[in-house]
């Protein structure tokens, strides 16, 4: 194997290409020596972790409006009280229960991205996830967004069939559509403790190691031709080699801080802990469910945002103790908003436009863009006024290296993530222009 | 093919695998007796299965028993087509407990969907429509003429009927104002008439002061609905890509037949795409099938009460689809995480014991009893039980160099034995259906 300059930019924005013939192992050391011989050249390599809020949160009680008299209008039950409200400005505040996220607010280092969408929002929760996660409102569902970022990182023109790679970790025993590529592998990892190939048990270390060479070779042999038998031998191949590396890296991980005890914050635990073993991954993806609340949802929304904003706060107290959360930024959507009008269910049905949140302390903080007017409606629903895909093409240029524009098409990005050294960094590729365009933080109203 | 890898091609679809002896009967009836008995599986005695649940007497009111007491009725049954389209239409109306909090609905749904298993499915889209788990799962409860709750009208089209693309925003709000006043009173369903919004309706493009029942039917009209429900039990039982030809010709056959799903089930078993050796092993086996096929295999006759756990890790746990769309099948069964808990649970039928501190299974019984003396009898007649066969020469040595790696003592080819198995359950080929 050998490295042309662009194969090395190429895994300067994230990992080599690696050939079917290699035994993974191999091929997996020498992703990480390269990685590590990447971040002694150039510095630090930025992290992304993704949180998906699965359900629909309810934007307008996140970042509530508390200063709209047509807010209260809307929701004579669910709204939530001025009072209570945790002000970002004299126009919007958190739910009370995000103290942590205010906390970040108020350090600088929370972009709330205020009435987020794309034309013609879809309302089915599928369908609207589906285009939040490839980033394609017009194509039926093929590769998620950062798949296709994947996929160009790591394989250019020469496109092996399967390549593995700790280069992104999702932190769930499913694949989101998000991390769905074309030619990389993404392991998925419910929880470090079981994530053990498991042999008899009875036998000396040295049988359980012909065990495995056993599983290998099998693994490394074509069967009959049946359409998903590849895929399976990848996976299969990924899941043991990965395993037996990530018991390693547990044994040898303390968390700095307490964690909430909730499966959230066990999942951004899981990521420090990865984090910990410096295996190169730079993106995690990791989320949490149950925001579709058409009835009762005062309860259930609060809690599941305390659940967020703690497990986020505590995740980056984790890593700043450890003298790393520089190198990360956190992105958290959710699929749609809700409607402006609450139902008579203490609830509310699916809607539209919402707020984004981009978290860290390489982060531009403040609110971006201005707050959706909340009588000026579109059936119903909120109007979006900044796309989806500028935020996307923000992390995509000013975080993970790369090119927005054959990720997403045409999208401007948003200056939520300046340029900051984390230590030497690569020079940019060519032609990478950067233009940042600042959004104005307006919180006057219509 | 051989006659008998098509039978068993035929139980693993058409159910989760068999046992030795059930292959040997079915391959004693041919293929399309075979068929027919699964099909009209009313006709077939289950008088073992009732007796010998009713012995073990689960309390329904607990999920994880609930779950081993569905999971008892898949693994022993005598009609393992009626399991098999319960757990499709679970699926495919998917409520889960987490929500809906009320076991017994659950199991009341349950007992709806082995009812209806091979029914009209017209039929069944009303009664589903009364199910209390549904009405509380989709929010059916709290849609009243002043607040209409959309939920349950959305998904009806969206995922139960007629797929995207096939109704408009209107028809959901319109739909919702159909279902009003639809509720649960005293655990059934009521229909609460001073909730209902007696107004003009249009719907799907006509015009009336419908109620849920003129919306069921509705639906059920539109061109959409049998294409939707044969595209989607092709998936389940042939093949994730099927041909439009081939959906537009079981979809004339659903049409025609009144929407009967038993005709439509027939249809596909008996297809010459069914049959189709590109199709076989074609689709990735869920949880579920890769569970009660290995204890069928392996005819392991005691179930663990905590296997249902083991589903959960595997991600399909019964009773809790993750979202009114189900689970997600095909590859994405398998992660990394949920592949090492199906090589975990194989391990632990191949090594570990049950709650009575017996082994699973017995290798060393097998062997002896089927008098296979070598190392490379003992792979063929595991690959054969396991896979029909379906590892190369190559595959075959890998496993004959293991056993053949065993030390002398008995304990040492115990282990090695077990590892055999092992090597064959968590093979590509065995992940395959």
């Amino acid at each position: 194997m050998s490295y042309t300059r662009r194969d090395f930019l190429r895994a300067g924005a994230l990992f080599v290409s690696m050939s079917l013939t290699m035994p993974s192992f191999l091929a997996r050391t020498i992703q990480a020596t390269s990685d590590r011989a990447i971040s002694a050249v150039y510095g630090r390599r930025k992290i992304l972790v993704v949180v998906q809020l699965g359900g629909g949160n309810d934007g307008l009680n996140t970042v509530v409006p508390y200063a709209d008299p047509a807010y209260y209008q809307a929701r004579p039950t669910i709204g939530i009280a001025k009072s209570a409200v945790l002000q970002l400005s004299d126009y919007v505040g958190l739910h009370p229960n995000m103290t942590g996220l205010k906390a970040r607010f108020d350090a600088g280092q929370l972009a709330v991205v205020q009435g987020v969408g794309y034309p013609n929002p879809n309302r089915s929760h599928f369908r609207a996830t589906e285009i939040w996660q490839t980033a394609q409102p017009d194509s039926p569902p093929n590769e998620g967004w950062l798949g296709r970022y994947l996929d160009a990182a790591c394989c250019g023109e020469d496109k092996p069939v399967a390549s593995e790679s700790m280069g992104v970790v999702n932190v769930a025993d499913t694949l989101p559509l998000t991390l769905w590529t074309e030619h990389v592998l993404v392991p998925s990892i419910g929880s470090t403790s079981t994530f053990k190939f498991q042999t008899d048990g009875g036998e000396a270390p040295d049988e359980r190691l012909q065990h495995l060479d056993a599983f290998r070779k099998l693994y490394a042999q074509s069967t009959a031709p049946h359409v998903h038998d590849d895929f399976v031998r990848s996976v299969g191949r990924s899941a043991v080699d990965t395993s037996e590396q990530l018991q390693a890296i547990a044994r040898s991980y303390t968390p700095s801080v307490t964690y909430p005890n909730t499966t959230f914050a066990t999942q951004l635990k899981q990521v420090a802990q990865i984090m910990s073993g410096d295996l190169g991954t730079r993106i995690y993806y990791v989320q949490l469910g149950g925001f579709d609340t058409h009835a009762n949802q005062p309860t259930t929304q609060g809690g599941l945002l305390r659940t967020f904003s703690d497990g986020i706060h505590a995740f980056l107290r984790d890593l700043e103790a450890k003298g790393t959360a520089d190198d990360v930024a956190i992105l958290a959507f959710s699929e749609f908003g809700r409607r402006v009008a609450e139902n008579g269910s203490q609830g509310t049905d699916h809607g539209s436009a919402a707020p984004v949140f981009v978290v860290g302390p390489g982060v531009k903080g403040g609110l971006i863009g201005a707050h959706p007017s909340l009588t000026d409606l579109n059936s119903g629903d909120l109007r979006f006024a900044i796309d989806f895909r500028s935020v996307y093409a923000s992390i995509l240029r000013d975080w993970l290296e790369g090119d927005p524009k054959a990720v997403l098409g045409d999208f401007q990005p948003l200056g939520i993530l300046p340029p900051r050294n984390l230590g030497p960094v690569p020079p940019p590729a060519p032609g990478m222009a950067r233009t940042y365009l600042q959004f104005a933080t307006s919180n006057a109203q219509p | 093919m051989t006659d008998r890898q098509l039978i068993a091609h035929l139980l693993r679809r058409a159910g989760f695998g068999a046992t030795p002896a059930e292959l040997d009967f079915y391959a004693g009836l041919g293929f399309d007796a075979a068929v027919e008995r699964l099909v009209t599986f009313e006709a077939v005695d289950n008088s073992a299965l009732e007796a010998a649940l009713a012995a073990k007497s689960y309390d329904l009111t607990q999920e994880s028993q609930a779950a081993t007491w569905w999971l008892y009725r898949m693994l022993f049954t005598a009609r393992p087509l009626e399991e098999k389209m319960t757990l499709f239409w679970h699926d495919h109306f998917a409520c889960n407990n987490a929500k809906v909090a009320n076991t017994p609905y659950m199991v009341v749904q349950n007992n709806l969907f082995r009812a209806n298993a091979l029914g009209n499915f017209a039929d069944l889209v009303l009664k589903v429509a009364q199910d209390p788990a549904m009405l509380v799962f989709l929010d059916g409860r709290d849609n009243v003429k002043s607040h209409p709750n959309e939920n349950f009208a959305r998904e009806l089209m969206e995922l139960f009927t007629l797929g995207i693309g096939n109704y408009t925003e209107k028809d959901v709000t319109e739909g919702a104002r159909c279902f009003t006043g639809w509720t649960i009173s005293n655990d059934r369903f009521f229909n609460n008439v001073r909730q209902h919004d007696a107004g003009t309706k249009t719907f799907l493009g006509q015009t009336g002061n419908f109620a849920g029942e003129d919306v069921c039917r509705i639906v059920c009209q539109q061109a959409a609905c049998p294409i939707f429900i044969a595209r989607k039990l092709i998936k389940y039982f042939v093949t994730d890509s099927p041909s439009d030809d081939y959906v537009a010709r079981m979809a004339d056959v659903f049409r025609s037949s009144g929407l009967d799903v038993r005709t439509l089930v027939a249809a596909i078993l008996r297809s010459p795409e069914f049959k189709d050796p590109a199709n076989v092993r074609g689709l990735v086996k869920s949880p579920v099938e890769l569970l009660v096929g290995a204890m069928k295999h392996l005819n392991v006759q005691v179930l663990p009460s905590d296997f249902w756990s083991t589903l959960r890790q595997m991600q399909q746990e019964l009773f809790e689809p993750p979202g009114v769309d189900g689970w997600h099948w095909g590859e994405a069964w398998i992660s990394t995480t949920t592949f090492l808990f199906r090589a975990n649970f194989a391990q632990r039928l191949t090594s570990g014991t049950d709650q009575n501190k017996q082994p699973f299974i017995d290798p060393v019984g097998i062997v002896n009893q089927a008098g296979l003396t070598t190392n490379a009898a003992i792979v063929d007649y595991f690959v054969d039980r396991l896979l029909d066969g379906d590892m190369t020469a190559d595959g075959r040595q890998v496993i004959v160099d293991w056993l053949d790696g065993a030390a002398k003592t008995s304990s040492d080819r115990l282990r090695r034995l077990r590892g055999a198995i092992h090597l064959i359950l968590t093979s590509a080929t065995y992940q395959l259906n």
